[in-house]
């Protein structure tokens, strides 16, 4: 029992980091109607700059969120009014093409500049843990965890009580009739690409303080569970991600209590089959979003 | 005289990938300097043509197949057992001669293949090695849990250093095999805790040794200290261990770790080309600079170590024709700067032994220091138990 509450509690807060890294993802999809295949290079961009500031600064990661949040928000607005943009009524296909080109450019960027080897970001706390009966609860991703429940929070609040969440709201539903209301469409998509890359950036900074990171492997890595975590929680919803991580984190980690080696990833997997099938729409997702998809 | 080498210039493997080109670099400009490889009665410069292969396993039989077309008959392997195994079939195939310098897996000598020679130490010595490192300290274990990845290198890696933990007598924790079930976590996973929740807080293990490579060794040093899992005596994480970009993740959580390495500066043979080992370390350093604990990442030595042999090889037979440079390499005994290269009839250099290193700081002279076998440990012992209680 102990071990099963424990792989549980684990697997829930481990979920934590995986929605906040797939909630911009979830966004941008959403909203653009764009897979965004550089989010999980913006994410790790993001990793960079806590490791940077940590570094050079010792400023802890928690802390630098907002640094980081404004250096990605800055990068992903002038990335979607520069480039993004030119092919936002292109077929799914083209804006595939041309994330994913994206996202080699910034991998290899960062390469550049960090080389591959993987880096770490260490805390004093990040690593210990609280004890509850003979559970243990990790700092590091129960604040990730925690961080995650409340971005969230604040964008339903953004989404829902400003304008300029509803204009986005409105973009995503009818770009056209958002236009003829007096809706700047360019500059919401951008501040949306911006808000979302915020977002993956901070997630990324997260990351990096429970766990090692490089440009290599995990910029797909995190588009993969990004993909999933939109699928499986829906889009349109923005409590979607949220709810999406939490389920992927606790499916991989009860699955590696039952099964061993890469066939505990199968359960996430099977999972995410098994909600398809009964909800196609993901868990929390309107129908309406996923629907616009041409694949 | 041209040499082929598939290497992994971009993807997983880049970091690897670079130290395994490198040292094949610096071989060439070694041998060159020296006059080249003679055979024929006549000097030829020595070229490695290398080609990326992107780290996918998958990409390296078409890469000996160019190398093929192109009619070069002589290769070097690329980086990693997935990769190697891959490139010594087509290898087979081909009639090419494949020497392998980066691929440790049991499995690839397993085919009977007549072409492929591997001048490192086999996967089974990994863990092994660091079982008889562990028996010699004091306090040496009783128990251990094993950890491992459940790719083959790996698995191959646990099997056999169960055997050697079982045969010095210890209890193997969560439970005998336990590395093929329980404590078997995904390949290149950055989550092992369910390993770590069977292993358990209510009876420690004194060792517990982690088969795999890096990501997952970072992620048990961080996870062990989330869930409380907690060994008496010290952790070890084989390849990781002489992996730069461990110790930088790691930092200080790395102190103490032990881990297994296929060489070491401080090893005593020599050979007319590259000199000592630590002549190799200084002009390796001298030429790239990229050190992995003040000196060469092993993988570099590895690179070296298999030109090397073939170099010798064809100098040998005195042509470049493959049936007489394969009849030399079998026949090669000598020893090198990378210690002795014999293959057995497997195409294994089976006698060679590894070394273990302990991390045993956070600046680069004292991170990486070499604890087993003691003659070459320089008077220097292991921080041990690694864990205070």
């Amino acid at each position: 029992v102990t071990q099963f509450l424990q792989a549980a509690v684990y697997g829930v807060v481990q979920g934590g980091v995986l929605a906040l890294v797939a909630v911009g993802f979830s966004l941008v999809w959403g909203v653009m109607n764009v897979i965004n295949l550089s989010h999980g290079a913006l994410a790790v961009t993001g990793a960079y700059v806590a490791w940077l500031l940590n570094t050079h600064f010792g400023i802890d990661p928690f802390l630098a969120t907002p640094i980081v949040g404004a250096t990605l928000f800055a990068l992903g607005y002038l990335i979607q009014r520069g480039l993004i943009n030119f092919v936002v009524n292109a077929p799914i296909f083209l804006t595939l093409l041309l994330t994913y080109g994206l996202s080699l450019v910034v991998v290899n960027l960062l390469q550049l500049l960090f080389t591959a080897n993987d880096r770490g970001i260490q805390t004093a706390y990040a690593s210990s843990s609280f004890v509850i009966g003979s559970v243990h609860i990790p700092y590091g991703r129960f604040f990730a965890f925690v961080f995650a429940v409340g971005v969230t929070l604040a964008l339903v609040a953004l989404m829902t009580r400003t304008r300029l969440g509803l204009a986005i709201s409105a973009t995503g539903m009818d770009r056209g009739a958002a236009r003829l209301m007096g809706i700047r469409a360019r500059h919401v998509y951008a501040v949306t690409f911006g808000i979302a890359a915020a977002l993956a950036g901070i997630g990324g900074a997260l990351f990096a303080t429970v766990n090692s990171f490089n440009p290599t492997t995990l910029p797909s890595e995190l588009v993969f569970d990004g993909f999933v975590v939109s699928v499986l929680g829906g889009l349109g919803n923005m409590y979607g991600a949220l709810l999406g991580g939490l389920v992927l984190g606790l499916a991989e980690s009860l699955g590696g209590l039952y099964l061993t080696g890469s066939w505990a990833q199968a359960i996430a997997m099977a999972v995410l089959v098994l909600t398809l099938l009964l909800r196609p729409s993901g868990l929390v997702g309107r129908s309406y979003f996923s629907s616009r998809v041409e694949v | 005289l041209v040499i082929g080498a598939p290497v992994s210039l971009e993807g997983a493997n880049v970091v690897t990938g670079q130290y395994t080109q490198h040292g094949y670099q610096y071989c060439a400009t070694v041998v060159n300097s020296k006059g080249g490889v003679t055979y024929g009665g006549q000097s030829h410069q020595l070229q490695i043509k290398t080609q990326d292969d992107q780290s996918v396993a998958t990409n390296d039989p078409g890469v000996l197949d160019q190398f093929n077309d192109s009619g070069i008959q002589f290769v070097l392997s690329p980086y990693g057992s997935a990769a190697t195994s891959a490139a010594a079939a087509e290898a087979e195939k081909n009639g090419q001669i494949l020497v392998d310098s980066n691929g440790a897996d049991l499995s690839i000598f397993s085919h009977g293949y007549q072409n492929t020679f591997g001048v490192l130490s086999p996967s089974s010595t990994y863990v092994t090695s660091i079982v008889q490192a562990l028996s010699a300290l004091n306090p040496a274990p009783r128990s251990v849990a094993i950890i491992a990845a459940s790719d083959g290198f790996s698995q191959t890696a646990a099997a056999a250093g169960q055997t050697a933990a079982q045969k010095a007598g210890w209890t193997i924790l969560p439970a005998p095999d336990a590395y093929k079930g329980s404590t078997k976590v995904a390949a290149n996973a950055q989550d092992v805790s369910s390993a770590l929740e069977a292993i358990g807080t209510s009876n420690p293990p004194d060792v517990i040794i982690i088969s795999a490579h890096v990501v997952e060794a970072e992620a048990m040093l961080k996870q062990t200290s989330e869930l409380g899992v907690k060994p008496k005596l010290g952790f070890a994480a084989t390849v990781a261990v002489p992996d730069l970009g461990f110790l930088q993740a790691a930092g200080k959580s790395g102190i103490g770790v032990l881990g297994s390495t296929q060489w070491v500066p401080q090893l005593t043979t020599s050979d007319n080309l590259f000199g000592s080992a630590k002549d190799f370390a200084t002009g390796y350093t001298n030429q790239f600079g990229d050190v992995v604990g003040g000196v060469p990442a092993y993988q570099a030595a590895d690179a070296t170590a298999a030109c090397l042999a073939l170099v010798r090889a064809i100098q040998a037979a005195n042509s470049t024709s493959v049936d007489a440079v394969r009849t030399a390499l079998k026949a090669l005994n000598f020893d090198s700067f990378y210690g002795h290269i014999q293959f057995d009839s497997t195409g294994i250099n089976a006698s060679k032994p590894m070394q273990v290193i302990q991390v045993q700081g956070t600046t680069t002279s004292e991170q990486l220091v070499t604890v087993y076998p003691s003659a070459l440990a320089a008077g220097k012992t292991a921080v041990w138990p690694a864990i205070q209680p």
